[in-house]
């Protein structure tokens, strides 16, 4: 349940930065990967406490 | 010479908290929030798993879980859970206590988390090697609860645990709390069997993970003889390091150090008055708090 809120919320944060910046056309390659990087981020720490 | 000195250590002081502030002149982020700090962050992070994993290759049982689940407490809490729903306590039984016994040491013996084993064998093989003659029996399995509530608790969530011990058809219960190490990792298994003697199927079937399996004649009329701590490990009672609380205090960490300073950056910036085109820092705070939320609430036990 914890897990499948995460994954909803991390696509919701997803879709709303490309979106938005894309609408802004603010969309840079280094905006780009600190979304990307913040999700890895958030997805490997939960991983790491999983297993 | 003393001018020079005195610029050369601004400029090292400046650098320094480049990584904590925007940049003076630039505002560029600080390097701890920018996509560098946070590539470094997850660098750090599979570097303590890859840590962990090399650990419990070369030294097993230095990492584990230390639990203090209570196999007579389980008893009270199953039945307690049964009573609730009107149903009738089940009776602990000397035979069942040594079937979980004999699988608990077996998942240790051949490394597997698992109903069935590796080598072939079945659950109904650890209770009829112990002369238990069911029509009907379950199994339930949990590892690295810190606690037997935790362990009722977990196998009352899972539809398919539920249903097994709230089974009517159920008479007598056995459990076995087995400390082992698993993995490398020192593990607290916990096996709980139902079974019933009665008359209640045409056929002895086991009931594991939601499914009903019919057992073969064949194993019926020659049950397996499996012996008791034949491969039993003696186990530390204390282990140096938990990894799944290491691993959950170093998660909040990164996430308290990136929330504190992506705060530091909007009050920074709103205090020189700019106006900077990046990324949006309350989205970032957002995920990162559902995120320390998930953490805070897992736990390392897992049912099976």
């Amino acid at each position: 349940m914890i897990i499948k809120i995460l994954i909803i919320g991390t696509l919701i944060y997803l879709v709303w930065a490309l979106l938005h910046h894309k609408r802004d056309k603010s969309l840079t390659l280094p905006i780009l990967l600190e979304y990307l990087l913040t999700v890895a981020l958030v997805l490997i720490l939960i991983s790491g406490v999983i297993y | 010479m003393v001018k020079k000195l005195r610029q050369s250590w601004y400029t090292r002081s400046m650098a320094w908290q480049n990584w904590f502030i925007p940049h003076k002149d630039t505002h560029k982020k600080a390097h701890l929030i920018s996509w560098e700090g946070l590539a470094i962050y997850i660098l750090i992070f599979i570097l303590l798993q890859v840590s962990f994993s090399i650990i419990s290759y070369s030294k097993p049982g230095v990492l584990g879980i230390t639990s203090s689940v209570d196999q007579k407490t389980l008893i009270n809490l199953t039945n307690t859970e049964r009573q609730k729903m009107g149903l009738s306590a089940v009776s602990e039984n000397e035979a069942l206590d040594k079937a979980a016994d004999l699988k608990a040491q077996n998942m240790f013996a051949e490394n597997y988390w698992a109903h069935f084993a590796p080598s072939g064998k079945t659950p109904w093989d650890f209770i009829l090697s112990t002369g238990y003659k069911f029509t009907f029996a379950g199994e339930n399995l949990a590892k690295n609860f810190y606690s037997s509530d935790e362990v009722v608790k977990a196998w009352m969530t899972s539809p398919t645990h539920r249903d097994n011990l709230l089974n009517p058809k159920y008479k007598d219960i056995g459990i076995a709390v087995v400390e082992g190490i698993l993995n490398g990792q020192k593990t607290t298994l916990v096996v709980q069997e139902f079974g019933t003697t009665q008359n209640v199927a045409a056929k002895p079937a086991v009931a594991v993970q939601g499914k009903q399996i019919a057992v073969p004649q064949q194993d019926v009329v020659n049950p397996p003889q499996l012996v008791e701590g034949a491969s039993q490990v003696k186990v530390d009672n204390k282990t140096l390091l938990d990894p799944y609380t290491a691993s959950k205090v170093a998660g909040l960490s990164i996430i308290a150090l990136i929330t504190i300073l992506l705060s530091l950056d909007i009050w920074v910036l709103r205090k020189r008055g700019v106006l900077r085109l990046s990324s949006y820092h309350i989205a970032h705070m957002v995920l990162l708090s559902l995120a320390a939320g998930s953490i805070f609430m897992l736990g390392p036990g897992a049912i099976l």
